[in-house]
């Protein structure tokens, strides 16, 4: 773990690096006339008149201390500014993973169940639309049918506009959490709800399923008595290794939304160069990947009893 | 399982059109509430600090806070929190009378020491406020409450433009972290409650010395540029910035409305031939002819470039803007076509079969970098010059290769703020050749603008100063080492029944958005 982070935090550093955006650019404006003495101020102040390799030192150093340093931009300490949007993320992110991994499952079975059928055409058709479409562009659609033409939800935002803190209900974060959790949930479905249905009609092929008709099953007891469970096992370490994509997919939508969490941030810290906003962000991130799919390859071991015999080397 | 499904989904359906009816009604009560204003003026507000000691809203104008002087829509200072200055005769020492009665908006009072307080922490923490530069200023002391002195360690007339950008905070209550967003101030408007990246609410401080604002509240909105248009659309916002490409869309309920900037699009031209000079690659075959820089200025047809690029936004400019009491303002005259094409010819630039003139085996083309949203005007300049045989590629490209490129092509600058330092930076000799920043990207070398420059600089009057900046321009414009395109105006859809007083809007400096509400206290309903 440990030394992935290390890797991780390294890997970003030297991407960061070359990004065709200078820290010193982002950070005084392209068109700027401050004088020469104030940038050299700015430099000395910001550690970017160091070498590369010395400044990801010095950061390392903080890291292992605790201190994740000052975002650049928000002129906050980083783990400030993650930690008041993390939440949002977090409920954003938990909400679409479990509803895209039970409606993709669904969707998946009802599919696999009658390959070929109107039923099955259409999702396939839909599935492959939303893989290939990008985030950004189904949030966009999504904004435009729910928020400005049928008026049902509002444009963004986690909070109604103008309205003080202490008059905001639940029932308006949920309100503004469901756009954006549409969006996210949408763009994540895709995956699961081909693999399930690829995956069962695989299963429906197999010998012991033949067995279970042969004994007189109609589909459907087949389906909840034996071949959900076999199915039902990928497709959950499927949709745990998926949270990476989960990552990227809320970064977007975030964005789209002006929802106020982790993913919306990154791509201001990316704007702007904010290098140590950034790098915080990154770990948690890879926190959260390596997590996830920890998980799954100990799920393998709890689930499913073969694999536990020198399998589980997790 | 399919019926399982079923009513799973018919739930879902059910719950989203329970939650969307609510927000309708929720939608409407924000309307009626008509003596408050919801406004998207861009997302760069909410990636800063709020805190003008860190370099929050440098423009002369007062939001929460207030400087020592401001800018009139005119273009020239006025007192705001001071009501008049002195500058000695050595130019080093500048004394401002404050006025008196001010209170801060948390219900204390403002004096001189204020003043040297937050000069005092932007120079303890220069690094932090990328805005305003007082590296020059030697020291700032109180010499009573109402009375403060700056004194400069050199001669610098533009220090007159610092204390009609920074903002005066509260020594008081100055907190650093807390100011980021909830600073003190004695502006018009206090912020009421700041939602990161989602939204600042600002009400009107009962405390302001100046006239109250018309409007309770202001609610500025966090959103994606690509959504605006959208957003204007739904008919949730009063005051929606847009790009000019999408000016001209129906927008029910509200008016698009072009603001006057100070801001103009000009490319940089080498003028010097291709050369290593002082370790630094700099200069450009083609364009050290001072025959294709003379004949692009006089040639090409600015307003049809607009047209084509900016949607007729804009106004064609061949100098700074008029609004500028330190611009030398020329009025356009272009289009010359034939006059330039017998300038080009006579340098011995004739045109080849493609249509391209030649001069001694050499192209008559040159590469513009542009950064992304300005390729657009390039590429419509270049369909222009193409008309005068010269062959102009433009590249869409980002700040990182444009410093790289920037003394051996062009390269399309915006520059727009009401001090004049743009010049010493655009024009002077002293900041060619220095290598990081974006100054003096053709290399001008011009010891008679040197001069000038200096002469500006070192001037103790304003229109000592701005006489020189006026003849540095003057001399410097006779070598064409920079191509002025357009004065840009900023753009905005409004609510019908708004009025956003375009007549006491300063003249927008650098950066579409935020400026707007440069005089917000003067909005209202109608």
């Amino acid at each position: 773990m440990l030394v992935l982070l290390l890797l991780v935090s390294v890997l970003a550093f030297m991407l960061i690096i070359n990004a065709p955006i200078d820290p010193l650019v982002a950070y005084i404006g392209p068109e700027s006339t401050l004088s020469t003495q104030a940038i050299a101020q700015v430099e000395e102040h910001w550690g970017l008149n160091q070498s590369p390799i010395a400044r990801y030192f010095i950061w390392m150093g903080n890291v292992l201390q605790g201190d994740f340093g000052m975002s650049m931009s928000f002129k906050r300490p980083v783990i400030n500014v993650i930690q008041e949007r993390i939440m949002y993320s977090f409920v954003l992110m938990g909400l679409a993973w479990t509803l895209s991994g039970v409606l993709g499952f669904a969707m998946g079975i009802a599919a696999g169940l009658r390959r070929g059928g109107l039923f099955d055409r259409s999702v396939k058709t839909f599935c492959l639309i939303v893989q290939s479409s990008p985030a950004f562009w189904i949030g966009l659609l999504v904004l435009s049918l729910f928020a400005v033409h049928l008026g049902w939800f509002p444009l963004g935002m986690a909070v109604p506009m103008g309205v003080p803190a202490a008059e905001v209900t639940m029932f308006h974060r949920i309100q503004h959490l469901i756009l954006p959790l549409m969006t996210l949930t949408i763009v994540s479905m895709g995956r699961i709800t081909m693999f399930t249905r690829q995956k069962l009609s695989e299963v429906m092929d197999s010998d012991f399923i033949t067995f279970a008709r042969a004994r007189g099953l109609t589909e459907g007891q087949i389906v909840r008595r034996h071949a959900w469970r076999s199915v039902a096992l990928p497709a959950l370490t499927l949709q745990f290794a998926s949270f990476a994509e989960l990552f990227g997919g809320m970064a977007l939508a975030e964005t789209v939304f002006s929802y106020p969490g982790i993913g919306a941030a990154t791509t201001a810290a990316a704007l702007n160069a904010d290098v140590p906003l950034l790098l915080g962000i990154v770990l948690i991130t890879a926190v959260f990947v390596f997590c996830g799919n920890l998980i799954a390859n100990l799920l393998y071991g709890v689930v499913d009893p073969r694999l536990r015999d020198g399998g589980s080397s997790a | 399982m399919k019926r399982a499904l079923c009513l799973f989904l018919l739930a879902v359906f059910a719950l989203a059109l329970l939650l969307g009816c609510g927000g309708d009604s929720e939608n409407a009560a924000t309307d009626s509430s008509a003596n408050s204003v919801i406004a998207y003026v861009g997302s760069n507000i909410f990636d800063s600090s709020l805190d003008p000691i860190k370099g929050s809203m440098p423009y002369g104008y007062s939001f929460v806070t207030n400087a020592l002087l401001r800018v009139t829509p005119e273009g020239s200072y006025v007192g705001d929190l001071a009501y008049s200055w002195t500058v000695s005769d050595d130019a080093l020492t500048y004394t401002f009378d404050l006025l008196p009665d001010i209170m801060f908006s948390d219900g204390s009072n403002f004096t001189a020491h204020d003043v040297v307080f937050t000069y005092q922490t932007v120079i303890e923490h220069q690094a932090e406020n990328e805005e305003v530069d007082l590296s020059r200023l030697a020291y700032v002391t109180a010499l009573s409450d109402q009375v403060v002195e700056f004194v400069l360690s050199e001669p610098y007339s533009p220090f007159l433009d610092v204390t009609a950008m920074q903002g005066i905070v509260s020594a008081d209550a100055y907190d650093s972290e807390a100011f980021d967003r909830y600073p003190i101030g004695t502006g018009p408007w206090v912020i009421a409650q700041y939602d990161p990246n989602q939204q600042i609410i600002v009400h009107r401080n009962h405390h302001y010395f100046g006239d109250a604002p018309h409007l309770d509240q202001v609610t500025l909105v966090a959103m994606d540029d690509t959504t605006a248009l959208a957003a204007a659309r739904s008919g949730q916002l009063d005051v929606v910035k847009v790009n000019p490409a999408y000016s001209f869309e129906d927008v029910a309920g509200m008016t698009m409305v072009p603001l006057q900037t100070m801001d103009v699009r000009l490319l940089s031209l080498p003028v010097l031939p291709l050369q290593e000079k002082e370790g630094m690659t700099v200069g450009n075959d083609v364009t050290a002819d001072p025959a294709v820089r003379k004949a692009l200025s006089i040639g090409i047809d600015r307003q049809t470039i607009i047209d084509n690029a900016l949607n007729g936004i804009g106004h064609p400019a061949a100098g700074f803007s008029a609004k500028l009491p330190w611009a030398d303002y020329i009025p356009v005259d272009d289009n010359r076509k034939d006059e330039a094409k017998e300038i080009l010819a006579a340098a011995g630039w004739i045109e080849n079969d493609d249509g391209i003139r030649e001069k001694d085996g050499l192209l008559c083309s040159f590469d513009v970098y542009a950064s992304e949203d300005r390729f657009a005007l390039v590429a419509a300049l270049a369909e222009d010059a193409a008309h005068l045989g010269i062959k102009i590629v433009p590249h869409s490209s980002n700040w990182g290769e444009i410093a790289e490129k920037m003394h051996t092509a062009s390269i399309i600058w915006g520059w727009g703020q009401q001090s004049p330092t743009v010049l010493y930076s655009l024009f002077s000799g002293e900041a060619a050749l220095t290598p990081g920043g974006w100054d003096n990207a053709p290399t001008y070398i011009n010891p008679a603008v040197d001069a000038k420059i200096n002469a500006a600089l070192d001037a103790r009057s304003q229109e000592e100063a701005n006489k020189n900046w006026i003849a540095a321009q003057e001399l410097a414009g006779k070598d064409f080492p920079y191509l002025y395109l357009v004065n840009i105006e900023h753009t905005y859809f409004v609510r019908d029944g708004l009025d956003i007083s375009p007549a006491t809007q300063v003249p927008h400096p650098h950066g579409h958005g935020v400026p707007v509400i440069s005089n917000m206290k003067d909005w209202k309903r109608n």
